[in-house]
């Protein structure tokens, strides 16, 4: 094991460098020169730990699957002779230096920003580590990484596969971002969260312009912190680093002084530099530095910090919404990332997510939604869910520190929650009730407090990511409860110091007039403490009452939020109201008015069934607006706008259908599947024939964007679709296109059109398509001849 | 490094989204100007420049210290006269992509005007670093040709891997490559730029210099404009 001392470790300096000034850089992989010449690595080796480097990196920095494809090296074999020579240099000149296995991000961006999948990236660094600790290095160290997920994947990789320590390094811009977008403190709390070795910052930067980004660092984690700055900036023409090896130094040394415990230099630094860092660092000892508490949740590319009142929003939940059920039974994943979006433009900082109902798979479809909503929105997750599988399956995919609600008294129920939440640095919600059920006073509340703090603290899992919910209980049922609920929130927050949470608005259920019950109960719960309000923010009144809230707690300074959000109130839907008398749905559809779509829908549903307003309204108006594009009459905005004019209006009409029993809800006119090829990740295209198709009728199945043609077939067939779309941007990705329109006919006799940038009505033929669908406008006439 | 871009052109992004004529509502003028600012409140552009110089074989283009060899008839006819080359990657990062995402949910008709926005977006950096070697080709007394991008004509998108090796680009400016040789931060550019000791003339095939190549119905149809 490796002995983490509060005293400096003096890393190594590059490796690239000095390969490069032996001329051996220009390899296609620089990691075989490990093979082809064995005694130039270890000469740097040997040169750096002369110069003082108490652990080395092996020169494994590139070396994975990925970089290796096409070149006749296996990743063992590079990571054995790598190893093999960073141990002849120790063997030969100190052997109680320790040797890092070096790791290198994949070389291709992980999902969303990319096409890899967390597992593809996962197995490729687990090859790395396995083979990194077979033959014997001390210790794994990460760096350069800029994808939170992408370097989640590598730890858990790490965690899960060896028992190597773990030092974790992302590399950032002087914004205090990685390329990414990851602040600091989104990285901090993230590693820390998954119980790292050590985190740190390396490369992009010189030493005084990672100096503030380190201070920071050091006040998001109480983990030893590493650095290795390069040796300055890169002159633009030259590429040289404007540093020397003295100048670099002293200001390297200075990280010693905010606490920092693991220091070397990255690119353009060499022994040379290493050797003068040892004598800038002689005699000094670190900083002694705070611990650090503080509650905050973040996802990849925000951070939230619960030190004051923040609204977790409701809506991604079943429960009691027939709209939301018909969305979770139809995979209408869109509609469940519009719910998100709308929540944080209301003002939720964080978005619970629940999807338990019967008949779901939940913890697949948990892992899908998760990954879908991190795709389009920044808020941090409040992953929802009474089943360990499926809170597992979110944490594992989720780019940052998540919170779990929940866990509650019982002994069971943390035996089983409570790891999962350790193994991935989750926050976690404990509720006030156990085995016994749920206690009628403040007090006893308090006790089942205690005893989740107490045990979450056995588990290693700090106090302050611990929030209690003291539970809300109808006040039309047990009039008394409300103050209970009151008083146990002081109480918690007083005695146990931890956070807290509520949900609120049950607290009205069956009384008239709910929302003056729930605004009150929530102002006094603020009182009392409260910290995270579990509500529906697109109600004004309940968000209204935490910015009065904020104003008169003199939080809000100089009220500047809640004027933002006040000022202008007046100002909503201009004009709309006069024309939503005297337009006709047609007319909104064809000009593309949302918002009166939906009220004239809304009207005309007095005197007319679902059905006749589909057929007589809404096809024909998106009909004429299609052969207003094709002539050129509207352009593509225009088209998409009526489209979505025309969603609006559905949206209504599906509430409608949606309150119909089950079985005579068949009004949509057919079912048809729609993918992007694999490979392929473009799906603008595709999505635009979504938006149009949909809003026509149809029951759209969506299977998202590089697709394996075995799954669209499967799903063909699974799903009796009578159509299918393709569409493939790129020249690469036709042939795919090709397979999958093979694989669809193997399975099922439905039609097939295909749509794509490089596509021609000749081609589409020739790989066996059915149709051509040059444009949205074009799907539309294909999905009426197929489907009617 | 990073670029500063700080307007864009509005008659470009409607040429991307297909507008052929008339006057745009004031509404949609509106929408428009507002995904402008979006866009330039999100995009982060930056951009890799190394000059090289190149070796002419048979078969293909070999540039110099790399691993990189360009192939087909289009890049050796554009090269033709030059023995060296300016290698470009510009970026706008990786925020625009989850910016569109998001878009396309809620407000599609914006998602795809944002879409278009972030193609002007790294167009007009991508004119920046073209410009600033054009006044370093000038003080040389040196001149340049125009961009050509892997996936022009028969120069493949397969060379974007070892294009963006050679420029060390995933770890300068975040930009990598997938499977199917797409760029991620998908609003990216790579460009070959040659430098010539005498003035360029010859054929270009205009369409390769074209900004609207990806997008042109003419050229799609074999029968672009200039034919």
């Amino acid at each position: 094991m490796l002995e983490i001392t509060q005293k400096i470790t003096l890393l190594d300096g590059a490796f690239g460098t000095l390969l490069q000034k032996k001329g051996l850089l220009t390899a296609t992989v620089p990691e075989a020169n490990n093979l082809t010449h064995p005694d130039a690595i270890i000469d740097i080796h040997r040169e750096y730990i002369r110069s003082g480097s108490e652990i080395i990196y092996a020169s494994t920095f590139g070396v994975n699957a990925y970089k290796l494809s096409g070149t006749p090296y296996k990743v063992e074999e590079l990571i054995e002779a790598a190893v093999a020579n960073a141990k002849k240099a120790c063997e030969i000149e100190n052997p109680a230096v320790k040797i890092a296995l070096d790791c290198a991000p994949i070389g291709k961006m992980i999902k969303p920003n990319g096409e890899m999948s967390f597992t593809e990236a996962y197995e490729m660094f687990r090859e790395v580590l396995t083979a990194g600790e077979k033959f014997g290095v001390d210790l794994v160290i990460f760096e350069t990484f800029t994808d939170l997920l992408e370097l989640k994947a590598g730890v858990l990789a790490a965690k899960e596969n060896t028992a190597l320590p773990i030092f974790a390094s992302m590399s950032f811009e002087a914004n205090g971002r990685t390329f990414a977008g990851v602040p600091i403190s989104s990285a901090a709390l993230t590693l820390s969260g998954l119980g790292v070795d050590a985190v740190g910052i390396n490369c992009s930067l010189g030493p005084e312009q990672i100096f503030p980004l380190a201070q920071e660092l050091a006040s998001w984690t109480n983990l030893p912190i590493l650095v290795k700055p390069n040796a300055g900036l890169p002159n633009l023409i030259t590429e040289e680093y404007d540093l020397s090896p003295r100048e670099f130094a002293k200001a390297t040394a200075k990280f010693a002084d905010i606490g920092a415990t693991l220091i070397g230099g990255c690119c353009g630094t060499s022994p040379e530099f290493i050797a003068a860092l040892r004598e800038e660092l002689a005699g000094k000892t670190p900083a002694l530095r705070k611990p650090v508490q503080r509650t905050a949740l973040c996802s990849s590319e925000q951070t939230v910090e619960i030190n004051q009142v923040r609204i977790v929003g409701e809506r991604i939940n079943p429960t009691g919404k027939k709209r939301f059920k018909t969305a979770l039974l139809e995979h209408d994943i869109a509609y469940i990332l519009s719910q998100a979006l709308e929540q944080t433009a209301a003002g939720a900082a964080i978005l619970d997510v629940n999807v338990g109902m019967p008949g779901i798979d939940e913890p697949a479809m948990m892992a899908e939604v998760v990954e879908a909503i991190q795709s389009v929105s920044n808020a941090p997750l409040q992953i929802d869910s009474s089943d360990p599988a499926a809170i597992e399956a979110a944490l594992r995919i989720y780019s940052g520190k998540a919170l779990i609600n929940s866990v509650n008294g019982e002994e069971k129920n943390l035996a089983k929650i409570l790891p999962i939440a350790k193994k991935y640095g989750a926050a976690v919600i404990g509720l006030t009730l156990d085995e016994n059920g749920l206690p009628q006073t403040a007090e006893e509340r308090l006790r089942i407090a205690e005893k989740i703090v107490k045990r979450a603290e056995d588990y290693g899992i700090a106090r302050e990511d611990l929030l209690i919910d003291c539970l809300t209980l109808t006040v039309s049922a047990q009039q008394d409860q409300a103050l209970e609920t009151l008083k146990a929130v002081q109480l918690v927050k007083q005695k146990l110091g931890v956070r807290t949470v509520l949900g609120v608005s049950n607290i009205s259920f069956g009384l008239p007039d709910r929302e003056i019950i729930n605004t009150s109960f929530l102002t006094l719960a603020l009182e009392k403490g409260l910290d995270l309000p579990i509500i529906n923010p697109n109600n004004r009144s309940m968000t209204s009452a935490i910015e009065a809230y904020n104003v008169l707690m003199n939080i809000d300074q100089n009220s500047a939020h809640y004027i933002s959000q006040h000022a202008e109130n007046q100002a909503v839907k201009p004009g709309a109201a006069e024309q939503k008398s005297e337009v006709t749905l047609e007319y909104a559809v064809m000009n593309g008015l949302q918002w009166a779509a939906a009220e004239v829908t809304k009207k005309l549903l007095d005197t007319q069934q679902p059905a006749k307003i589909i057929d007589l309204i809404l096809i024909p108006a998106l009909e004429k607006t299609g052969i207003r594009f094709e002539k050129g009459e509207i352009f593509l905005p225009q088209l998409i706008q009526s489209a979505t004019a025309a969603q609006a209006s559905f949206e209504i009409l599906k509430q409608e259908i949606a309150k119909q029993p089950l079985d005579q809800q068949t009004l949509t006119r057919g079912k048809i599947i729609l993918a992007t090829v694999q490979g392929d990740i473009h799906d603008i295209g595709k999505n635009i024939v979504k938006v149009v198709l949909e809003n026509s009728g149809y029951q759209i199945i969506d299977l998202g964007k590089d697709v394996q043609a075995q799954k669209v077939a499967a799903e063909a067939a699974a799903q009796q679709a009578q159509l299918v779309g393709l569409s493939a941007l790129m020249t690469t990705t036709v042939k795919n296109m090709q397979e999958t329109i093979q694989a669809i006919k193997a399975v099922s006799d439905c039609k097939i059109m295909v749509g794509g940038a490089v596509l021609t009505k000749e081609y589409a033929m020739t790989i066996g398509a059915d149709y051509f669908g040059k444009d949205a406008k074009a799907a539309m006439d294909i999905a009426k001849e197929v489907l009617g | 490094m990073l670029l500063h871009v700080d307007s864009l052109d509005k008659n470009e992004i409607l040429r991307y989204l297909g507008h052929r004529s008339g006057q745009l509502s004031a509404e949609l003028d509106e929408t428009l100007e507002r995904c402008i600012r979006d866009t330039l409140q999100t995009i982060r552009p930056m951009a890799i420049t190394k000059r090289f110089p190149i070796q002419h074989n048979e078969a293909d283009i070999q540039i110099i210290g790399t691993n990189l060899i360009l192939t087909g008839s289009s890049i050796r006819n554009h090269l033709a006269p030059v023995s060296e080359v300016w290698l470009m990657a510009a970026t706008v990062g990786p925020a625009m992509d989850k910016l569109i995402r998001a878009r396309l949910v809620n407000q599609p008709d914006e998602g795809v005007i944002l879409d278009s926005c972030g193609a002007a977006a790294v167009e007009a950096a991508a004119d920046q670093i073209q410009s600033e070697l054009k006044l370093q080709a000038d003080q040389e007394q040196k001149f340049i040709t125009s961009r050509f991008s892997p996936g022009y004509g028969d120069l493949p998108l397969q060379i974007q891997k070892e294009f963006l090796n050679a420029l060390d680009a995933g770890r300068k400016i975040g930009l990598s490559v997938t499977d199917s040789h797409l760029m991620t931060p998908s609003k990216s550019v790579t460009a070959i730029i040659g430098i010539s000791n005498e003035t360029i003339t010859g054929s270009q095939d205009p369409c390769d210099a074209c900004r609207l190549r990806m997008v042109c119905e003419l050229r799609k149809a074999g029968t672009p404009c200039w034919k």
